[in-house]
């Protein structure tokens, strides 16, 4: 796996498999059929291209991030974490990583993340990473607080350590029988996961467009978009399909529409959401959305391969787009240098790929 | 941004309100539908000492027609004479080109007299009353008046209303036998105001081209008429390359201004494509009527 020089000094991309992602994308979008079709309408005379672009997401950068479980009087288990909530749904991923490493219900895991007297610190939810590292720190904090229910059920019950276990949400003898009821230990589970110096783990996509083009208006009509991401194990994939189908949306948004326009004496000419065109529903297409499990489970990690793919929607789509673009055009293709792509861009660039 | 301070009055007629504009004059302004209007006031664009709000005057929501013409009340919503039958029926060019304005929320509240008052060089009702011949009837205390839509629009934002007067209703004449409609426009997003856009209006008779009134959307701060290329129409065929000659004459004298979406050259072509689509289509509709 190639490795570069840079803020990771030097980055492995671990993990990662490039040419089965991409190869799985084409598979998927059925890409062979995909550009005989669009190159049968080029012949025709028609402006239209088809795009891809792969990518590589650094998904585990920070340095820390700590959880803390408490088991409530009522039964339920709250998970403080440093993690912060932005829309993206990681109340939800997170309860379904408790509950998996409880082996509890989801409806008795509350998620706690805002309150820095209950959780002093976290580093936040950036770099794709709030499921990953929210969710090892808090399967740490679970572990801890086996070990810490198991060794004060054991002393409260005069048995030997090791003749307890925690499962289930409960501490049970050999027999399977509940020892002591949780709550009455008085215990909660504490954990700081801390990065290990080592290879950060990596992952690979690719992002696939089909693109028509109005030569006379200049504009750019996506008639396909699929995104294909190895995210190593999918904790939930509504909500992954979710935040990818956001993320595409804002980088097809920056690729056509979004633009800090200034005019010739420097003032800003995108002062309000009037001209400064973020994209409405109508503007996106439907995104088709491939998630993958690829990934090797890293040896120790207890989310057991859990990769970031937050961001797996943007990083390839303004490339995506352009290179969708650029096919449409020809030849004069190759004047596409700047985004957004406005209309006046397509309009000119099209006067020179259109037979008069 | 919450706008300056303004008094406020309620009219429940046309009288009362007419005689508040008499009293104040241009330090009063009309609130109907407020789609352009309330933004204007929350960025302090606008600071009337008097909002004369025009909601409560039922007698000007109406569609109907009289004498074979549309008489449509100032205070009529956009979204219902978008889904009024007599629009549909003879004068389809309005729901084609209502279908344009903002999104189905705005032209719930906003008004067909409201729009036109407001005159906004990119909006689509200034254009289909020009490519519909639209008289436009005015009161004020100093009595009635009407105008065609050739000398209502001025400028931007700017109308043949004097300070006094105010846009009581919308009245379109017929459209002959054998005429079909269409509109054209492009924005960059759905229901945006469009970066430029044509309304046509064609009158076939014998495979010829009886009438064509051509208008354009975003050629200058008023919507323009193309006379020069409605000109060149009548009297020959209307195919694809009449189309396409006429849609080159209709932009051949426009400067269309340019901003951040667009220069001038950009615009004047995208106004010639809209020109010769409008007309293309235009054209088939009025050979089906024919057919029916």
């Amino acid at each position: 796996v190639p490795s570069v020089r840079g803020a990771h000094d030097p980055v492995v991309y671990y993990g990662c498999d490039f040419e089965r992602t991409f190869e799985a994308l084409l598979a998927h979008a059925g890409y062979d059929a995909l550009r005989e079709d669009v190159r049968a309408r080029q012949a025709r005379g028609e402006l239209v291209g088809l795009g891809v672009a792969t990518f590589v997401e650094l998904s585990d950068q920070g340095t820390f991030e700590q959880a803390r479980v408490v088991p409530e009087a009522d039964g339920t288990f709250t998970a403080h974490v440093g993690i912060a909530g932005v829309g993206q749904g990681v109340e939800t991923v997170l309860a379904q990583v408790a509950a998996d490493r409880l082996g509890v219900d989801i409806e008795r895991v509350r998620i706690s993340h805002r309150d820095t007297d209950l959780i002093p610190e976290g580093q936040g939810a950036f770099a794709s990473r709030a499921t990953v590292w929210g969710g090892r720190a808090i399967a740490g904090a679970i572990a801890d607080l086996g070990a810490r229910a198991c060794a004060a059920a054991a002393e409260r019950a005069g048995v030997a350590p090791g003749e307890v276990v925690f499962a289930g949400g409960v501490v049970r003898g050999v027999g399977g029988e509940e020892v002591v009821p949780l709550a009455e230990l008085g215990v909660a589970g504490s954990f700081r996961y801390e990065a290990e110096p080592g290879p950060l783990e990596t992952v690979a996509g690719a992002n696939l467009a089909v693109a028509a083009l109005d030569a006379e208006t200049g504009a750019v009509t996506l008639e396909r978009y699929a995104i294909a991401v190895d995210v190593g194990r999918v904790v939930n994939p509504l909500t992954l399909r979710g935040q990818l189908r956001g993320a595409a949306a804002m980088g097809i948004g920056g690729a056509l529409l979004e633009e800090f326009s200034y005019g010739e004496d420097g003032q800003p000419t995108a002062t309000s959401f009037m001209d400064y065109m973020l994209p409405t529903a109508a503007e996106i297409p439907d995104i088709d959305v491939l998630l993958l499990e690829f990934a090797e489970t890293v040896p120790g990690d207890p989310l057991a391969g859990v990769k970031g793919g937050g961001e797996g929607g943007i990083i390839a789509a303004a490339a995506t787009v352009a290179n969708a673009v650029a096919d449409a055009l020809g030849e004069a293709g190759a004047g596409l240098t700047s985004l957004p792509i406005g209309p006046a861009t397509v309009q000119r660039l099209a006067r020179g790929a259109v037979a008069p | 941004v919450k706008p300056p301070p303004f008094d406020y009055e309620a009219p429940a007629g046309v009288d009362e309100a007419v005689a508040l504009l008499a009293e104040h004059g241009e330090e009063a302004k009309l609130l109907a539908g407020g789609q352009s209007l309330i933004p204007l006031l929350n960025f302090r664009l606008a600071h009337p000492a008097l909002l004369v709000d025009v909601n409560r005057i039922a007698e000007l929501d109406y569609v109907r027609t009289r004498d074979g013409s549309l008489h449509v009340g100032a205070l009529t919503r956009q979204a219902a004479l978008e889904r009024a039958p007599e629009a549909a029926a003879g004068w389809p060019l309005l729901v084609d080109a209502l279908r344009f304005v903002a999104h189905p929320q705005i032209r719930n509240r906003g008004t067909v007299g409201g729009s036109l008052a407001h005159a906004d060089a990119a909006a689509e009702l200034p254009v289909v009353a020009c490519a519909l011949d639209a008289r436009l009837h005015l009161r004020s205390a100093r009595g009635a008046r009407t105008v065609g839509s050739h000398e209502f629009f001025v400028s931007h934002f700017t109308t043949a209303l004097a300070d006094d007067e105010m846009l009581v209703e919308i009245e379109l004449p017929p459209l002959p036998a054998g005429t079909g409609t269409a509109f054209v426009e492009y924005s960059r997003r759905h229901g945006d105001f469009a970066l430029g856009g044509a309304a046509a209006v064609v009158t076939l008779a014998g495979g010829e081209c009886r009438a064509a009134r051509i208008a354009l959307l975003g050629a200058a701060p008023t919507p323009v008429r193309a006379h020069a290329a409605e000109a060149a129409l009548r009297g020959g065929p209307l195919d694809a390359r009449t189309a396409a000659d006429a849609a080159a004459l209709a932009v051949a004298d426009i400067e269309p201004a340019g901003d951040a979406h667009g220069d001038t050259r950009y615009r004047r072509e995208l106004i010639e494509a809209t020109v010769r689509r409008a007309l293309v289509a235009a054209g088939a509709r009025a050979r089906e009527s024919h057919e029916q």
